[in-house]
């Protein structure tokens, strides 16, 4: 696992897409901080947070299109295949390397804080809430993007697939404001990313949305392994 | 050290591989012989554990493959046919990744020094992947099945695509590897595999057709000694002659044009015959322009083990 994660980040970075991933993720922070203070003349810092949910679902396809589609397209899927590893270690070893990289982005928001924290005191429990619920939404969704990156070689398709299913999410948060319709509001509120996050934004560690989200990586790992295996069968 | 029995592969209702059965002992070197789609790549592919078998078992050096994979894997180096490589990575980064993932146990860089020396990539183990030729690529994918010192070595078509320098520094370097291991190595080409090979596994559409000694399967198949005969003269006229001789068992024409023709003989004896066939066309005046031993292309081989069969 330890040689897979390695090389995984490694890759990232001597590929542009790691530094597109942190620029735009750093661009976008950064906006969204300098509007909350300038513009919004608000001092509800963590704002950000919650602002930066949609662009990460759209930017996570970047990091996550790559893992298995690339391996198979140079057949790389090879060698780690017959070598004396079990899959699943290599698959938690990709999957932990993008959550790295988009856990380094977000850390790296602290400095907005340590920023705010020269003019006033901003509300650490609030924004270690937010991190933390950042994160685990992250990891939700770099679970579902390596699955379906297991699934094809084709890079393109494999993001493109990602990103479809971040756009079902963005626009899964709209229906309960166009129906009135009770399960489907009562269905959406249970499966939307955006609904099981908005806790953290109030810096309450809601147990639920903690166990939501681990639990669709969890799966998602899960039948990514599945899918190599499978491979081997077919 | 390597036992495969009754392997079966089905892809849908198409069978890539048929019951085929073999074992290869420690520290020989067997060569897989067949057509493109004969079941080569499949069968490597299977014993090395990346894809699974309809039926049957492989083992190596007593580990089941499917029941103990990790133990089985541990003592496997796999180049297949496309070699897997990292184009982002240098050659030593490359080394490194795999020492890791295979956790391998040589003291990291007096392991490395000697198989980039073995395998004479030690000039360009700083150089990244993407920018080395077909070559030396091929090279570092033989490398790196050397990480760990794995006794079996399954390298599949390791030749194809290099140069003819470079396939006979690729041949010579897979004979001096199974001093020290056990090597399956695949190949298209019959005089390859023979000048490598202790055994031979000849397979074609997922059956086993042959399994011997080098030696062995082309004395088979020079039985009744061939020869090629081109010579300046009207077939018709130069066709009775050789039907004549008495140590000419059968003549075929194989090709007519400027008056030259050219014949292939079958001969019942092969030392006296060269001198009768000489001797008779000399008398007659016709000049044999080419005389020489019939060479067997793959597809003789097939046809003969087919026939026979």
């Amino acid at each position: 696992m330890k040689a897979i994660y390695k090389r995984e980040l490694s890759a990232c970075f001597r590929s542009p897409i790691g530094y597109l991933f942190c620029g735009i993720y750093l661009f976008f922070s950064g906006m969204y901080f300098n509007s909350v203070l300038s513009v919004g003349q608000s001092s509800e810092f963590p704002q950000i947070y919650y602002g930066m949910l949609n662009i990460v679902l759209l930017m996570l396809p970047l990091l996550t299109m790559r893992l298995f589609s690339e391996e198979r397209k140079y057949k790389t899927d090879q060698i780690l295949l017959t070598s004396p590893v079990n899959i699943t270690p290599l698959v938690l070893g990709k999957f932990f390397s993008a959550l790295t990289i988009y856990t380094g982005c977000t850390l790296f928001t602290l400095v907005y804080a340590i920023v705010f924290s020269f003019f006033t005191s901003p509300s650490w429990p609030l924004i270690t809430g937010n991190i933390l619920g950042a994160i685990l939404f992250g990891a939700a969704f770099i679970g579902i993007g390596m699955f379906i990156s297991s699934m094809t070689e084709s890079q393109f398709v494999a993001g493109m697939g990602s990103f479809s299913i971040a756009t079902i999410f963005i626009i899964l948060d709209v229906i309960p404001l166009v129906t009135s319709s009770e399960w489907i509001i009562a269905l959406v509120n249970q499966i939307s990313f955006v609904g099981r996050y908005k806790p953290f934004t109030n810096g309450i560690l809601d147990l639920s949305s903690i166990i939501f989200f681990i639990s669709v990586a969890a799966s998602f790992i899960f039948l990514t392994v599945r899918v190599l295996e499978k491979r081997r069968w077919s | 050290m390597i036992k495969v029995s009754h392997l079966t592969k089905k892809y849908g209702a198409t069978v890539a591989l048929d019951n085929v059965s073999f074992s290869v002992g420690k520290g020989q070197i067997a060569g897989f012989l067949g057509p493109n789609g004969a079941g080569k790549t499949t069968a490597m592919n299977i014993i090395t554990g990346y894809l699974s078998s309809t039926s049957g078992t492989v083992t190596i050096d007593g580990f089941d493959i499917l029941e103990q994979p990790t133990e089985a894997k541990k003592r496997i180096g796999y180049l297949p046919e496309v070699p897997p490589l990292y184009p982002d990575m240098t050659v030593d980064e490359y080394l490194g990744f795999i020492y890791e993932l295979k956790k391998a146990a040589q003291n990291r860089e007096g392991h490395f020094n000697e198989i980039c020396e073995l395998t004479g990539i030690s000039s360009v183990r700083r150089r990244l992947i993407r920018n080395l030729s077909k070559g030396y690529r091929q090279r570092v994918g033989i490398a790196q099945t050397l990480v760990g010192n794995p006794p079996v070595l399954i390298l599949d078509e390791p030749t194809v695509g290099l140069d003819p320098k470079q396939i006979i520094e690729v041949r010579s370097l897979i004979r001096k590897l199974g001093e020290k291991h056990t090597v399956i190595f695949s190949s298209h080409i019959l005089s390859e595999v023979q000048a490598v090979c202790d055994r031979i596994i000849v397979l074609n559409n997922g059956k086993l057709v042959a399994d011997s000694t080098a030696d062995s399967l082309s004395d088979r198949l020079t039985d009744g000694h061939s020869l090629l005969i081109r010579a300046i003269g009207a077939s018709k006229e130069i066709q009775s002659l050789l039907s004549s001789i008495k140590t000419v068992k059968r003549s075929t024409l194989l090709s007519e044009h400027d008056g030259t023709a050219e014949f292939s003989v079958s001969l019942s004896a092969s030392e006296s015959a060269r001198r009768d066939i000489f001797f008779a066309f000399a008398s007659r005046k016709i000049p044999i322009v080419e005389m020489k031993q019939r060479e067997y292309s793959l597809e003789d081989i097939f046809m003969s083990l087919v026939d026979k069969k």
